[in-house]
This record gives C-alpha cells, sequence and structure tokens, in this order.
C-alpha cells in the first residue's frame, strides 16, 4: 500500500509545490511578524483612533450629586491655595539668572527683566597635575545665595591659578598670591571662593572660559553690584 | 541494528508524513492558517493589547447610571457637565501641585504645559528658561486613558530615568599641568569654538512616559550620521521592547511619546541644564 501510494504521488509531482507554499507561507508569516514588531508604534496609532473614547463616571462614587457644587468649590480653594504658594516662590528681591550653556545673564525682579547681557561662566575644564591633584573648573549650578559683596576687590590667587601657568605655587601669604584689578571693580561672593566679578579679558564675555566664577562686563558688573542685595538669589542652569 | 539503518527509517517516516501531509487538503489549510496565525497573533500583542490596555480598575458607566437614577435628562446633562469640569479642575490641581512639589528639590526640572505651548525650566520655582513651543505632538495612546486614569497617572511629578541625545551633556576638557611657562603658554590658546552641532534628545520618564525635544532649525547636511544614529537608537529601544515583550508572549508597555519643536538654543540650555534626572511636571488640558 505504501509502495503503491509513493509512486502515485510522485508520478503526480505535486507535493513539492505543497511544501514550498507552506514554506513560502511560514517566510511571509515571520516577515509580516518582524513588519509588526517593528512598526507596532506608528501602527498602534492608527489602531487606537478606533478605540473608543472611555467613559468618565468614578467621580460620582466619591461625591454624592448634591454635594458636587460644594466640592468644585473646595478644589478651587485648594488651587487658589497652591498657586499663592507658587507664587511666593519668585523672589521679592531681584535675583540673577545665569545660563552656563550660552554665557548670558538676566537681572530680573519678579517677572521683570531689569537688564540682560554676555558674561563667562566655568569651561569645563579639568586640570591634573600627577595622579593625585586635580581641580575642575565649571559653575556650580542651582540656586545660590549672594554672601557679600565688596569693592575694589583684590584677588588672591590659589594654588591652580600658578599651576595652570607653570609657576611653582608659593606659600599661602606670598606677595605674588594678590593681584589687584582682576576681579575688576566689585565682586559679589557665592560660595566656596565662587564669585560674581569683574573681568579684564572683555573679548571672552560670552564664552566658557573662567574657573568656575561668574565674569561680567563693567557696566552689567555695576548694574548688578547695585541692585542685587546680600541675601539675594542666584539662579544658574 | 546499525545508525545507518535508525537514520534509513527516520527518514522513511519523515518522507511518508511530507506525502501524506502534500495530499491532505485539510492538513495544508490547517498548517497555513496556523502559520498565518504567527503574525496576527504578534499584531494583537504588539498593536491591538497596548491599544486597550487601559486597566480598568474604575468604576464603570452602570454607576454614573446609578448616580443619576430619578433626575431628569436635563439635569443628568447638567451634572454630567458639572463631573467634567471637576476633573479638570482635578487636573490642574495635580499639576500644580506637582509644580510645588518639585520646587523643594535643588536641581533644574522641566514644567510643560501643553495647552499654552510652553516649556519651562526651573529652579526653586523660578522660571529660568521659557520656552515657546512651535509644535507639539502628543501619541494617541492618551485617548484610551479617561480623566480618572489620567489623574492617577500625572497625581505626581515624573521622574527622568534615562535619555539620549545627538549632544553630550558637558564636554570636558583634560588638561594636564604644564611644566613650565612655556609649556603653559602653547596650553592655553584659548577658549573652546561654541558648540553649534543640532539638538536632539529624548528624555525617559517613569510611567511609560517618554519627551522628545527637537530643534526647529534644519540640521547641518554633515550631522546626517549623528542623526541617523540617534534616530536608529531610540528606535532600536523600542523594537527590542517590543520584540521581548513578544517573545515573552507579553504586551509591549505602550509608551506615552510626546514630542516637542523649540529653537535650537532652546534644547541646547534645556538639555546641559537638566541633572541626569530631572523632575517634570505636565499639565495635558
Amino acid at each position: 500500500m505504501k509502495e503503491h501510494l509513493t509512486t502515485t504521488y510522485s508520478q503526480q509531482r505535486k507535493p513539492i509545490w505543497y511544501i514550498i507554499l507552506i514554506l513560502l507561507a511560514l517566510a511571509f508569516s515571520v516577515l509580516l511578524a518582524l513588519i509588526v514588531v517593528r512598526r507596532a508604534g506608528s501602527i498602534g496609532e492608527v489602531v487606537v483612533r478606533f478605540v473608543p473614547l472611555p467613559e468618565d463616571p468614578s467621580l460620582l462614587n466619591r461625591v454624592p450629586v448634591n454635594e458636587l457644587s460644594a466640592y468644585q468649590i473646595s478644589i478651587k480653594k485648594d488651587i487658589a491655595v497652591i498657586q499663592k504658594k507658587l507664587h511666593n516662590l519668585i523672589p521679592q528681591q531681584p535675583y540673577l539668572i545665569v545660563n552656563t550653556t550660552h554665557n548670558t545673564f538676566k537681572l530680573m525682579q519678579r517677572d521683570q527683566l531689569i537688564r540682560e547681557g554676555m558674561c563667562s561662566t566655568g569651561s569645563y575644564t579639568i586640570l591634573t597635575k600627577g595622579d593625585n591633584k586635580k581641580w575642575v573648573f565649571e559653575t556650580p549650578r542651582g540656586m545660590l545665595k549672594v554672601r557679600s559683596k565688596q569693592v575694589n576687590p583684590v584677588w588672591v590667587r590659589p594654588d591652580w591659578a600658578f599651576i595652570e601657568e607653570g609657576l611653582p605655587v608659593p606659600s599661602p601669604r606670598h606677595p605674588s598670591r594678590y593681584e589687584y584689578g582682576t576681579l575688576g571693580q566689585y565682586k559679589l561672593e557665592l560660595k566656596d571662593g565662587y564669585l560674581i566679578h569683574g573681568t579684564l579679558y572683555k573679548r571672552f564675555l560670552g564664552m566658557a572660559v573662567t574657573h568656575g566664577c561668574i565674569r561680567l562686563g563693567d557696566d552689567d558688573l555695576k548694574a548688578v553690584y547695585t541692585t542685587l542685595k546680600t541675601g539675594s538669589n542666584v539662579f544658574i542652569y | 541494528m546499525d545508525l545507518s539503518k535508525i537514520l534509513r527509517l527516520i527518514w522513511n517516516e519523515i518522507h511518508d508524513f511530507i506525502i501524506w501531509f502534500a495530499h491532505s487538503k485539510p492538513a495544508i489549510i490547517v498548517a497555513l492558517f496556523l502559520t498565518l496565525l504567527l503574525p496576527a497573533y504578534v499584531f494583537y500583542l504588539a498593536v491591538v493589547s497596548p491599544a486597550s490596555s487601559c486597566d480598568h480598575d474604575f468604576p464603570t458607566a452602570d454607576t454614573t447610571e446609578m448616580a443619576l437614577v430619578g433626575l431628569d435628562v436635563d439635569s443628568s446633562q447638567m451634572i454630567l457637565q458639572k463631573v467634567d469640569t471637576i476633573w479638570d479642575l482635578e487636573l490642574d490641581k495635580a499639576y500644580l501641585s506637582n509644580m510645588l512639589l518639585l520646587s523643594f528639590q535643588d536641581s533644574a526640572y522641566l514644567n510643560l504645559n501643553l495647552p499654552d505651548s510652553l516649556l519651562h525650566m526651573e529652579i526653586k520655582g523660578v522660571p529660568v528658561r521659557e520656552c515657546r513651543l512651535t509644535d507639539i505632538r502628543v501619541t494617541k495612546r492618551l485617548r484610551c486613558l479617561n480623566k480618572s486614569q489620567l489623574l492617577q497617572w500625572i497625581s505626581t511629578p515624573f521622574l527622568g530615568r534615562a535619555d539620549h541625545s545627538t549632544i553630550p551633556k558637558i564636554r570636558y576638557v583634560v588638561k594636564e599641568a604644564p611644566k613650565d611657562t612655556s609649556e603653559a603658554a602653547l596650553q592655553n590658546a584659548g577658549p573652546l569654538p561654541a558648540d553649534s552641532s543640532s539638538v536632539f534628545f529624548i528624555v525617559y520618564f517613569n510611567r511609560h512616559l517618554a519627551i522628545e525635544v527637537r530643534q526647529r532649525e534644519e540640521p547641518y547636511d554633515y550631522e546626517e550620521e549623528v542623526l541617523g544614529s540617534y534616530e536608529k537608537e531610540i528606535q532600536g529601544a523600542v523594537r527590542s521592547k517590543t520584540m521581548q515583550a513578544v517573545l515573552a508572549g507579553l504586551s509591549p508597555e505602550p509608551e506615552i511619546l510626546i514630542r516637542l519643536e523649540v529653537s535650537k538654543a532652546d534644547a541646547r540650555a534645556i538639555y546641559r541644564g537638566l541633572p541626569a534626572y530631572p523632575g517634570l511636571a505636565l499639565k495635558l488640558q
């Protein structure tokens, strides 16, 4: 019987086509599945259009119908309270916003712009000496406060200022550490030695060149110095 | 019995099966059906199921009908309108609460207001960068969430978990201390030129939210490769997630993608200004 079947089927020469058909269908099927996986996002966006909009009744489960108006008023009150709190977050005193990406600043009073211009901020340079000494020249970000203000400040050069210039580091109170005029006419101290000050290199305003301080042009520095008080906020991003 | 005989026996069995199969129309039809079932199954898992996979653990429409029993049609309509207004107020309240919560953190965060087409970067509640959105595209998957689900979705601030971008977050330059003044003079050649490369980035937040920010300006021709690899990477991530889920017989988690277009300067300032894991307050309507 088996031999008979084999002979008959072989003579017909059909089986191979059916097998090829199944294999082709399988290949097509896998391909289609892969396309679906690849384009699931965009196909999904089309499919979603046909999903009916959901009903939204659950509020009545929490709030009885006769209390809806009172509930609405209470939410409005809550919103007003939050809005007031948010409004109070804007400083009453003038404040400074510094953009370290584009090296610009904005001097603000509430939501009014008082002055804007260019500044210089940290260069994102990492200075290394040997294996164990490293300085990162970047401007700190976030909300800082003006801790102190000074007219005609003297710059006490830190160790890195000598190392960067290939000079030997002098003792802490050595006269070569004191530089007059480098910081401009005013300085505002922010934290840990980070300052807002003037610059001799005005051509670098608008560029990231400092060791972490914020440098301003003379007129801008004067405006910032006279407008900001000790305790004023400086927002750096 | 030696191995060749066993192999021959097996081959004969397979051959017989193929012969039988090829001449059995019902078998071929079943096989074709099963074969074509694969893409249909994948389509259901990867497309249909995520599109309708809102967790319906909320009361159904019957609750409203029960609550409105005894009221005339006009009253019912009025109540439903009021309910809708209250939902909008609750969504507003959630958004404002999120802004307040985020203002307690020290680093910068995002405040995305879609109805007003505004993206703010804020620090301690103070907007430090305000960007006007010139184009907004929101995935239509959001349609399958009702307002109570939306409220649950946005009830707390979103938190960024990862990002991908065409520009580095920070460009550090490492400099070895010069040995003497002449070497120092060579090193201090001046500042690096400003980075003008195109800015496209995506931030993946929790709860399946992804915010993509694209610059409005056309990218330069020579940036094709960078942009190509950026697109490839973000699409590849989605595909591999879908593939893994489908292979595991699960529906991939639906991603809510919001694509924003801003100026190049805004895109750069925002990407560089944001911390690695930024917070986000979202206003949808």
